[in-house]
């Protein structure tokens, strides 16, 4: 059963055994876990229920749908930077590039020595991976799903003699339509919408969507539930509490939002980490123009990456998008924006990936905005610098006639000379245009009170039965794409918490 | 039934479709107003002399000809502008009426020209702007980005201006919708499903 705004006029209280806050790569998976254990699951949920048949490729009306804030979502430091998330049935993954990259062995072996968990390590995790990969269909694409800006990555990537490995996505027979970034509409990308929660529901979840939750409910020490508002669709103004009482409350809003709804309770305060550690993998995006079509909206975004200087912990990767979203992006206006759009057929939109060197916090901001911070560091700049001139080369060594390069004052290069220019130019890290996706690491799993934020199982040190099963929960941050690492530590969250529950059920 | 009331039953009956819809279920339709009973937030409301303000930045922010230039332009991109708004904190809703406000004035207070942009030739109002997008002071390149990003988006989202780039998503996307289910149907795909290459350039 899905509820929406205006259905809580008639019912505005309920009871569960499990509330999960969030239907997201952690929300998603954990309550679906749980609802499949027999445990009565409800997902309360701040965007709206848009099925597949709903998703169309304009961003005008695709992005306040899905998107948070309308993707106005902006990180203050230097320089600062825009992020996105989904707010939607499915949350961040109905609007993902839909990667299916494990984190590697090397860093689930630093998780396991940060924590003392040897079920954080690669061995402890492999089961739990397996069940996630198969949930989701995690696999390589299929040859009909690989267009021509793949195509002309791969064949760069091997002439300049690097590592291309096709990606691993979640995916199930994707034959890309390439709408990745505004709702799969062949319904093959398999973000929770379609994979997670149809089984959540189809095991008798409640699915209340419309609600931003604004605060837990909290009884003698003890998390009872959770209430929120519901949203008024034509203002947007907040409008009827909802509140939902349950044994146990599962918080997973995401980096950005967990913290910030647990802040409101004043948490995690042994520690003093709840909204420390924020990581978030910065990226900057190359626009590469070809003198031929090369029609890059029609084939998967990212069937592959350049996996080559991962070891540095730079990755590079094309990653399509709309022309509204390109328009956003466009350091220009008037006549030159059209001369760049006018190309949009012969575009590559690709991008530079680097792995957080530093981390910054998230706290409650005024007016209702959680306040993120976060600074790149020299180290980065480096990277990025370098990052982009591998790009440059791969796209010129490829017939490219020109790149729009992401530095401040310094976006338009034809060759490599420009290129370098533009680089030697770019020695202050304001001018780097960053971007990301990929929030992290705010409320971090631990082995003690003093130097994390949630034990081992998941739950609060300092909140019995609130946990929390999100991208938050991460020791340091992942180096890829991090849903699958998600979904599998909120299985993890689940499992133990249905071993708990269920004494306490037989009882 | 009036009218306000004949519609608004209609939004729930369609609401309720959406609601019972498999969320798996794809569609040809690919509509941009799906009629799904999802509601698009009214337009956030703005004052006479802000609207006049932020439509002299449409004027010079869209691209002139030979770009298309539409009939309604200027009230589409603004509607398409103040939809977004809602839907973001209200601090920062009406921190970009203030935005509009602040570079309105830029002419003046950059000693450009004796006048506000709303009373500038488009070209003068876009040589203010991207002198500001130029600017050594971050908060004032910032300034400039945040309109232009939400015109730009706004124009380069319309269908005449797809059309004039080349831009046609439906009809693929609907073969794809298509070949997905003959695949699902247990269909061994052909060499004409394959995408591409589109260039002699690019080896297949």
């Amino acid at each position: 059963m899905i509820l929406e705004w205006s259905d809580y006029e008639s019912q505005s209280a309920f009871d569960t055994q499990v509330l999960v806050i969030g239907t997201g790569a952690g929300g998603a998976a954990a309550g679906t876990e749980l609802a499949e254990a027999g445990f009565e699951v409800t997902f309360l949920e701040e965007g709206s229920y848009i099925p597949t048949s709903s998703f169309n490729p304009y961003t005008a009306e695709s992005v306040p749908r899905l998107y948070r804030d309308a993707g106005a979502t902006l990180i203050a430091g230097k320089p600062p930077f825009p992020y996105v998330e989904g707010r939607c049935v499915g949350g961040s993954t109905v609007i993902n590039g839909g990667m299916a990259y494990r984190t590697s062995d090397e860093i689930l072996e630093t998780w396991a020595r940060l924590t003392g968990d040897p079920g954080l390590g690669p061995k402890g995790l492999e089961a739990l991976f397996e069940r996630v990969e198969a949930a989701v269909h995690a696999k390589p694409q299929r040859p009909e799903s690989i267009g021509d800006d793949n195509r002309i990555m791969a064949q760069g990537a091997a002439k300049q003699g690097w590592t291309y490995e096709f990606s691993s996505r979640n995916q199930d027979d994707c034959v890309g339509s390439n709408n990745c970034v505004l709702g799969c509409v062949t319904g093959a990308k398999q973000s929770t919408l379609v994979s997670y929660m149809p089984r959540a529901r189809a095991a008798g979840a409640r699915v209340l969507t419309d609600v931003r939750v604004d605060r837990l409910l909290i009884e003698g020490g003890r998390c009872v539930g959770a209430s929120g508002r519901t949203v008024d669709p034509y203002t947007r103004r907040p409008g009827r509490r909802v509140s939902v009482r349950a044994q146990v409350v599962i918080v997973a809003c995401g980096a950005v939002q967990t913290p910030y709804l647990l802040l409101n309770h004043k948490l995690g305060r042994a520690s003093g980490q709840l909204g420390k550690n924020f990581l978030c993998h910065p990226n900057v995006k190359l626009v590469a123009l070809y003198p031929f079509d090369v029609h890059g909206h029609r084939g998967v975004s990212q069937g592959g990456q350049v996996r080559h200087f991962h070891k540095e912990g730079i990755i590079l990767a094309e990653n399509m998008i709309p022309p509204g979203a390109v328009g956003a992006h466009l350091p220009v206006a008037g006549a030159e924006a059209w001369e760049l759009m006018r190309r949009y057929n012969q575009m590559i939109i690709s991008g530079v990936l680097v792995e957080d060197s530093s981390s910054g916090t998230v706290k409650r901001g005024f007016g209702g905005m959680a306040n993120v911070r976060y600074e790149i560091t020299r180290h980065d700049h480096e990277r990025f610098l370098k990052g982009v001139r591998l790009l440059s080369e791969l796209h010129f060594g490829m017939g490219a006639d020109r790149v729009v390069l992401p530095f401040v004052g310094h976006h338009f290069a034809r060759s490599m000379d420009e290129v370098n220019r533009a680089i030697a130019q770019t020695t202050d890290r304001r001018d780097l245009e960053l971007f990301t996706p990929h929030l992290m690491g705010t409320a971090r799993m631990g082995a003690t009170a003093q130097d994390s934020v949630i034990d081992l199982d998941g739950q609060l040190w300092d909140l019995p039965g609130c946990y929390v099963a999100d991208a938050s929960v991460f020791p340091t941050a992942c180096g890829v794409n991090p849903q699958i690492t998600i979904m599998a530590l909120a299985t993890r969250v689940a499992h133990r918490l249905a071993d708990r529950l269920r004494p306490a059920r037989a009882a | 039934m009036d009218k306000p009331r004949r519609d608004e039953a209609a939004r729930k009956a369609a609401s309720r479709r959406r609601l019972q819809a498999d969320s798996r279920e794809a569609s040809e339709a690919l509509d941009r107003h799906p009629d799904d009973g999802w509601v698009l937030a009214d337009p956030m409301p703005m004052g006479e002399g802000t609207r006049r303000a932020l439509r002299a930045m449409i004027r010079a922010v869209c691209p002139p000809e030979p770009a298309p230039q539409l009939p309604d332009l200027e009230d589409r991109i603004e509607v398409s502008v103040r939809r977004m708004l809602p839907y973001m904190p209200p601090l920062m809703g009406r921190g970009f009426a203030v935005a509009v406000h602040l570079l309105d004035w830029a002419p003046v207070w950059r000693l450009a020209a004796p006048r506000r942009m709303r009373s500038l030739p488009p070209e003068r109002v876009l040589d203010v702007l991207n002198g500001m997008s130029h600017s050594r002071l971050l908060p004032l390149r910032q300034l400039s980005m945040v309109v232009r990003a939400a015109v730009l988006s706004a124009y380069f989202d319309q269908r005449e201006v797809h059309d004039a780039m080349g831009f046609v998503p439906q009809p693929f996307m609907r073969e794809r919708v298509r070949l997905r289910r003959r695949l699902a149907e247990g269909e061994i795909p052909g060499e004409g499903d394959l995408i591409g290459p589109y260039s002699s350039e690019v080896a297949p």
